[in-house]
């Protein structure tokens, strides 16, 4: 098993994804609601990974500016460390629900991408945090560097705030968009679904974990091994 | 045969998106791996 991460949270994981999918594949019945309206009940599957990317990512980035607070407050660079590993799994996660959400849209409405409100928004935070990624990376000093990330990720939270959870329920903009999230809402979705949905969002959440611990890790190391190389060639 | 391939999107989605994850967790393993390398020589 991985050195870096912790085994016993490894199996867990493991099990609970393989009973998530093989609950999803063969127990969960296909939604009456998206036969209906797409030809294709199967399809409300989707929401099993779609869904939890989403929210594990918003959870990513709300976690990311508060160890970024924390960071200004107590200028512990470890705090740094884990924020942009959040950011970073947290954009990837962001990235992979775009994917799976524009896979749904080609087999529900025949599009990949037909800048539904949720699409837009969706990609305003993608926007948001690759620019976040590109301004950490193009700043040298690691100081300013961790304090301007720090600055930013507060900021992107805030703006995910408005992007994940409001700007998508305002009342005019769910009357224009199609996305399924209000079939979901209002409960049109049986107990098997709200089930598997708890059991798939609880593992991805867990494998999040385990990669940001990871990649928290790795820039610990690097940081370490920069600090070395410095000292070296001062001698 | 017909509830297979109406399944098959969920399944094509679950995998990707676990290639995409694995991918990523190989990439950081092998990025520790080279930086403990260096530290041990």
């Amino acid at each position: 098993m991985r050195k870096w991460l912790s085994p016993t949270l490894n199996i867990m994981v493991g099990v609970l994804m393989v009973v998530a999918f093989v609950l999803a594949f063969f127990w969960v019945p296909p939604a009456r609601e998206f036969a209906e309206r797409y030809g294709n009940g199967h399809i409300a599957k989707i929401i099993f990974v779609h869904v939890p990317l989403a929210i594990v990512s918003f959870i990513g980035f709300i976690a990311a500016a508060g160890f970024g607070l924390a960071y200004l407050a107590r200028r512990n660079v470890r705090w740094d460390d884990i924020s942009y590993a959040l950011v970073e799994v947290g954009w990837l996660y962001a990235v992979l629900a775009t994917i799976t959400g524009a896979y749904f849209s080609k087999l529900a409405w025949g599009e990949w991408w037909s800048w539904d409100p949720r699409q837009t928004t969706m990609f305003l935070v993608l926007l948001t945090y690759s620019a976040y990624l590109l301004v950490r990376g193009s700043i040298e000093d690691a100081e300013r560097k961790a304090s301007v990330s720090a600055v930013y990720a507060v900021l992107g939270a805030i703006a995910s705030v408005f992007l994940y959870w409001v700007i998508p329920y305002l009342p005019t903009v769910m009357a224009s968009s199609a996305h399924p999230s209000g079939i979901i809402a209002r409960g049109g979705l049986d107990f098997s679904y709200r089930l598997v949905l708890r059991l798939s969002l609880l593992g991805f959440l867990l494998v999040f974990v385990q990669l940001v611990k990871l990649r928290a890790t790795l820039s610990h190391l690097e940081r370490k091994r920069l600090e070395l190389s410095l000292k070296e060639t001062e001698a | 045969m017909t509830a297979v391939s109406e399944a098959l999107p969920f399944f094509l989605v679950w995998l990707v998106t676990w290639i995409a994850l694995m991918a990523y967790l190989w990439r950081l393993e092998s990025k520790l791996r080279e930086l403990e390398g260096d530290g041990k020589t």
